[in-house]
């Protein structure tokens, strides 16, 4: 790694309060395999997105450009769920930072934050999230997005 | 930082009263609610005890259950 670079992951929620700082090292390696697997098929996916092995029915659409990364997460319906945009380095957040603050604005939410240091995921909810609480398993969301996030930092650290 | 006062329940708005409900009905506490919603446990509290103003997506999340009590 490179000297100086932060190993951390901040991840924030828009309108989620405080964020949360992710050693990627704590996240178990069968769970960011089965991410990166995830990112890999959403990426050749395309517009369709893929569906993904973490959750029955919930499919993930995937835009990389260089080193950014643009994740949704579609529910069984097709609606967003949420929205999660990676920033691995400075130039990524640069461009990320005001995609992410047009899309919360679009959807009447705002960035209550300071852009964070790089690298970092920033995650947009969308209404739709509302399909899952009946089910009872309310922490599988949270925890995608920081696996989904901490994968794509070992992917592009392995190119 | 002050909580909010509780007030009583005719004094909160509907959407308060419906997220309340929708939350007892699927058994989640505010915080599980919180992390599926992608919103502060606190401003949940806030709006469900004080009926202070949420903002647009807990008002949609709120509106939400409001219809799904309808339903």
């Amino acid at each position: 790694m490179t000297a100086g670079r932060n190993p951390y992951l901040w991840l924030q929620t828009i309108g989620g309060g405080t964020g949360d700082q992710i050693d990627p090292v704590n996240i178990p390696a069968d769970r960011i395999a089965m991410a990166r697997g995830a990112i890999d098929m959403a990426l050749k996916a395309g517009e369709d997105g893929a569906l993904i092995p973490q959750r029955l029915g919930v499919r993930l659409r995937a835009t990389a450009e260089r080193r950014r990364l643009l994740l949704t997460l579609l529910g069984r319906d097709g609606a967003p769920l949420v929205t999660i945009a990676v920033a691995p380095r400075d130039r990524d957040g640069a461009k990320l930072w005001p995609m992410m603050a047009k899309a919360a604005a679009d959807q009447g939410q705002s960035m209550s934050f300071a852009r964070p240091r790089e690298p970092w995921a920033v995650v947009l909810a969308y209404t739709s999230v509302m399909q899952f609480a009946g089910t009872g398993d309310v922490a599988w969301l949270p925890m995608i997005e920081a696996e989904l996030a901490c994968a794509w930092l070992e992917m592009i650290r392995d190119d | 930082m002050t909580d909010a006062p509780d007030r009583s329940k005719s004094d909160l708005p509907p959407l308060a009263v419906a997220l309340k409900a929708y939350r007892a009905r699927h058994g989640l506490t505010q915080r599980e609610f919180a992390a599926l919603v992608h919103v502060p446990a606190a401003r949940i509290r806030d709006f469900e005890q004080a009926g202070l103003s949420p903002d647009t997506h807990l008002a949609k999340v709120a509106a939400w259950a409001l219809d799904a009590a309808g339903e």
